[in-house]
C-alpha cells in the first residue's frame, strides 16, 4: 500500500513538518500537527533530504506555542516524559524529531500511563534514543581529561556523537565548584563555559586559551605511571578494557592518546594558542546579557526554560 | 627519592587491593568547597586488565612489621619501601582530582611501627585534604587491624567508606598465613565501625546536620584461591558479614602468587573464573534474596564453573517452574534466570498497559537466551522447551563445553573439570583443630 502512495502524486494530506533544528522549533511543529487535518506524518529538521512524493510545511518557531507544548507534556505525560523529550533532543539519531514526536502524540493520548507501555514502539524508540544520549553522556564524563592552563583555569576536550555537553556542564559546575573550567566540543565547536559563578555554552568561536601551566605535564607523566602500574600484569585483559572504555575515547583519554608513543595532547588548532592574546574567560568573548536570550539560543541548541542555567546554586 | 619513583612503589604495593569502587555515597557540590560524589559510583579508566579505575588507589607506605604470608609487602620480602608525605599524597589526591582522572582516594597502610602510628599519618592526609583543601569527593581508608578505636572513629568522620579486609576465608589460614593478625583484631574495628553507623543513622535521624560517618557504609575483602576454603565456606562467611556486620560490600580476590610460603600455592594462574562466579553468587545474595544454602551445601561445596549459580539453582528446583511472567510476584520473577531486578521491574510495570507475550519480554530486556526454559506467556511454553534437567542443562552449557574460552575469564589454562579439585595445598592436620572457622565467631 505504502509503494502504491510514494509513486503517486503526492496528496494533499500527505505532509510532513519542516523546522528550524531548534528545540523551540520542533515543540512549535509539534503544537501545529494538532491543528491539522489529517494530521502529519512527520517533523524533519535542515538535514533532511527532501522526498518528492511528500508535501513539506516549513513552521516558524513561536515560543508561545513551544510553551504550550512544554506546558502539555508536563502536565498529561508527567515531568518525567518532558526530562526525555528535552534529553532525547541532543541525539546524533537523524529520526530524532519523528520518533519525539510520535511519542509525544502517543503520550498525549495514554497520558501518565505512557510509562507502562514498555513495549510499544513510540515508546521502544524513545527510550532507545534517551538511553543512548544518557550513556554517552556518564562516558564522556567518565572520560573527559582536564589541563590546567596558566592563570588556574582547567580545559577539557569531547568530540561526542551526541550533543552531550548540556549533561555535562551542570554535573562540572557542581562538582568543580571553585574552578573555573571549559569543556570544548570539538565535533559541533562549542564550548562550555563555567566561572565558578554560572556555566553557559557558546560557539567555540574566537576563543583563545592560554599556555599550559607549568606543571601540568608533571601531573600527566605521574598520573600515566600510575595507570601502567595499578593493572595486575597476571590478569591483563585488553578485550574487558576496551569494552569498558571503547576505542574512540582513546584519543582524548591522556593515559591512553600516550599508549602508542604520540605526543601529549596538542591544542587544537581552531582554539589558538596566544600569549599576548586576550586571557580566556575575559568579559568580552561573550556579553553576559546575550546568554540565553532567543538570538544566541539556536547556536547554543538549548531550551529556553535551561538555556541560562546558573550553575544550580 | 622523588615523587614520581614514591607514586610507582606505593601504587604496585597497594593494586593487589580489588575495591576501586566510588559507590554508596551521594553527595551534590558544596559552595566554595571541590568535589561530588555519585551514588553509583563514577569509573574514570580501565587498566589493562579491564578493571575500574575510580580512585588513586595507594598505599601511605608499605614499609610493614607484619609478616603475612600472602602479601608482597610483608617484612620478610626483599622489595623497595618507601612512604607519602601526608603533604604530597593530599596535593596529588588534588591535582589528579581537578583533571578528572579520578573519583577521590583509596587510602591504606602497612603497619609502620605501630597500627596506631599508621592510622596517624592516614588520618592525616585525609584532614588536609577535608579541611585545607575542602575536598568533598570520595575517600575509602583502610582501617588496620589492631588500630585504636578512637582512630577508627576519627578516620569514619573523615571517609566516605571504611573497610577492614578480613584477608583469608577462615580463621585456621588466618592463623597459619597471617600469624600477626588474631581474628580479634579483624572483628574488633568492624564491630566498631557497625556499631558507629547504627549511632550515626540514629543521630542523622534527629538532627539532620550530625557529621556523617562513613556514609557510604562498610566494606571488606578477601583473598580466594591461596587456601583450601570452598566456595560454600567462602559464601556463608559473606552471608554472616552482611547479616551481622551490616557490611555494604564483601570483595573477593583471586590470589595472585606474591609468596614463597609451603601452604601457598605457586605456579597456579589466578583463578578469576572461581572469583567472578562468587561474585554472581554474592549478587544473588544481595540483591535477589537468596541464602547461601540455597546456592552450595555439604555435598556442593564449588560453584560451577560452566553455569551462573542461578540457572545451577533454578535446575535444582525445576519443580517450582515454570513461572507464569503475567502473574509472579516481584520474588517469583528475581528467581528466573534471565531476570534481574531492572527487568523484573519492568515487567511489573509493563504488565500494567496489557499481558506480555515472549516477543514483548525480549523487547523488556529479559534474557531470553536464559529465561526461555523456565516460563510460560499467558499459559504457554516456549516453543521446543521441554522442561527437562538435562535438555535444559545440555543446552544451558552448550556454548561453554564446545569453547570453554568463551565463559568469562577463562584463561587456557584453567581446568573446567566439574568440580576442580582445589589446587592449593592443604593446611595440616594440626591447623585444623577445633574446626574453628570464621562463621563461629561471627554468631
Ligand atoms: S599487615 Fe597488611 S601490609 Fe602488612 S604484611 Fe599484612 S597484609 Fe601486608
Amino acid at each position: 500500500m505504502a509503494e502504491i502512495l510514494n509513486v503517486t502524486t503526492p496528496p494533499d494530506d500527505y505532509a510532513i513538518l519542516h523546522y528550524d533544528d531548534s528545540f523551540e522549533g520542533m515543540l512549535t511543529a509539534v503544537f501545529e500537527s494538532y491543528t491539522r487535518k489529517p494530521v502529519p506524518i512527520s517533523i524533519v529538521g535542515q538535514q533532511h533530504q527532501k522526498r518528492l512524493d511528500v508535501q513539506y510545511i516549513t513552521i516558524e518557531t513561536d515560543f508561545r506555542k513551544s510553551e504550550r507544548v512544554i506546558d502539555g507534556i508536563n502536565r498529561i505525560m508527567g515531568g518525567d516524559a518532558y526530562e526525555r523529550v528535552w534529553t532525547g533532543f541532543l541525539s546524533c539519531n537523524p529520526d530524532k524529531e519523528d520518533i519525539i514526536y510520535k511519542y509525544i502524540r502517543f503520550g498525549m493520548k495514554v497520558g501518565h500511563k505512557v510509562h507502562f507501555h514498555l513495549t510499544d514502539r513510540r515508546v521502544m524508540n524513545m527510550d532507545k534514543l534517551v538511553k543512548l544520549v544518557g550513556r554517552e553522556s556518564s562516558l564522556q564524563i567518565e572520560f573527559v581529561r582536564f589541563s590546567r592552563m596558566e592563570g588556574g583555569v582547567f580545559y577539557g576536550r569531547i568530540e561526542p556523537d551526541n550533543d552531550v555537553l548540556p549533561l555535562m556542564m551542570p554535573f562540572f559546575a557542581d562538582r568543580f565548584n571553585t574552578q573555573p573550567f571549559i569543556i570544548h566540543d570539538t565535533r559541533r565547536q562549542t564550548a562550555g563555559l563555567y566561572d565558578t559563578q554560572e556555566w553557559y555554552i557558546r560557539s567555540a568561536e574566537g576563543i583563545t586559551m592560554p599556555e599550559y601551566s607549568d606543571d601540568e605535564m608533571k601531573y600527566r607523566a605521574l598520573w600515566k605511571r600510575f595507570y601502567n602500574t595499578i593493572a595486575i600484569k597476571e590478569r591483563i585483559n585488553p578485550n574487558l578494557r576496551r569494552q569498558h572504555m571503547p576505542k574512540k575515547f582513546w584519543k582524548n583519554i591522556i593515559e591512553m592518546s600516550m599508549v602508542d608513543g604520540a605526543k601529549p595532547t596538542a591544542l587544537p588548532s581552531d582554539i589558538s594558542r596566544s600569549k599576548d592574546a586576550e586571557r580566556f574567560l575575559n568579559p568580552s568573548p561573550l556579553p553576559q546579557d546575550k546568554i540565553g536570550t532567543s538570538a544566541e539560543s539556536q547556536e547554543l541548541r538549548l531550551p529556553a526554560d535551561t538555556g541560562s542555567q546558573a550553575a544550580k546554586k | 627519592m622523588d615523587l614520581m619513583d614514591k607514586l610507582s612503589i606505593l601504587t604496585d604495593s597497594a593494586k593487589y587491593d580489588v575495591a576501586c569502587t566510588s559507590s554508596g555515597s551521594n553527595r551534590s557540590g558544596v559552595k566554595g568547597a571541590i568535589g561530588s560524589t555519585c551514588l553509583p559510583g563514577v569509573c574514570h579508566s580501565f587498566a589493562a586488565d579491564g578493571r575500574c579505575i575510580s580512585l588513586l588507589k595507594v598505599l601511605m607506605t608499605n614499609i610493614c612489621v607484619y609478616d603475612c604470608q600472602y602479601c608482597v609487602n610483608r617484612r620478610s620480602n626483599d622489595v623497595p619501601r618507601a612512604a607519602f608525605t601526608p603533604e604530597e599524597l593530599a596535593l596529588l589526591t588534588m591535582e589528579f582530582y581537578q583533571r578528572n582522572y579520578i573519583e577521590g582516594l583509596f587510602l591504606s597502610s602497612g603497619v609502620m611501627q605501630s597500627p596506631d602510628a599508621s592510622m596517624e599519618r592516614m588520618c592525616r592526609v585525609i584532614e588536609l585534604l577535608r579541611t585545607s583543601y575542602r575536598f568533598n569527593g570520595y575517600i575509602h581508608a583502610k582501617a588496620i587491624p589492631g588500630s585504636s578505636p578512637e582512630l577508627v572513629r576519627k578516620l569514619g568522620l573523615l571517609c566516605d567508606r571504611i573497610s577492614v579486609n578480613i584477608e583469608l576465608p577462615s580463621e585456621q589460614s588466618l592463623r597459619a598465613l597471617a600469624p600477626d593478625k588474631p581474628k580479634e583484631n579483624i572483628l574488633r574495628p568492624m564491630t566498631e565501625i557497625r556499631d558507629a553507623l547504627t549511632q550515626n543513622k540514629q543521630e542523622l535521624a534527629v538532627y539532620r546536620h550530625a557529621p556523617a560517618f562513613a556514609p557510604a557504609g562498610q566494606s571488606t575483602q578477601m583473598i580466594i584461591g591461596a587456601t583450601p576454603d570452598t566456595d560454600w565456606q567462602i559464601l556463608r562467611l559473606s552471608e554472616s558479614l552482611y547479616k551481622k556486620y551490616s557490611l555494604k560490600r564483601v570483595f573477593y580476590s583471586a590470589y595472585i602468587p606474591v609468596g614463597n610460603h609451603a601452604l601457598l600455592p605457586h605456579d597456579q594462574p589466578p583463578p578469576l573464573l572461581r572469583e567472578h562466579r562468587l561474585y554472581q553468587a554474592d549478587w544473588l545474595l544481595r540483591f535477589y534474596g537468596f541464602k547461601a544454602s540455597e546456592l552450595l551445601d555439604d555435598k556442593r561445596p564449588s560453584l560451577d564453573p560452566l553455569l551462573d549459580p542461578k540457572c545451577n539453582w533454578a535446575l535444582g528446583h525445576l519443580d517450582i517452574f515454570p513461572v507464569e511472567v503475567n502473574l509472579a510476584d516481584k520474588e517469583m520473577l528475581l528467581r528466573v534466570p534471565g531476570i534481574g531486578p531492572m527487568s523484573a521491574m519492568r515487567i511489573l510495570k509493563a504488565r500494567r498497559a496489557g499481558a506480555l507475550s515472549f516477543d514483548d519480554l525480549k523487547k523488556i530486556g529479559v534474557v531470553m537466551k536464559r529465561a526461555m526454559y523456565f516460563i510460560t506467556c499467558k499459559g504457554k511454553m516456549y516453543p521446543g522447551v521441554r522442561l527437562t534437567h538435562s535438555f535444559i542443562y545440555e543446552n544451558l552449557t552448550a556454548d561453554a563445553r564446545r569453547n570453554p574460552k568463551g565463559l568469562p575469564f577463562a584463561p587456557e589454562s584453567e581446568q573446567l573439570s566439574l568440580f576442580p579439585a582445589p589446587a592449593v595445598p592443604q593446611l595440616s592436620a594440626a591447623d585444623k583443630g577445633g574446626e574453628a572457622v570464621w562463621q563461629k565467631s561471627l554468631m
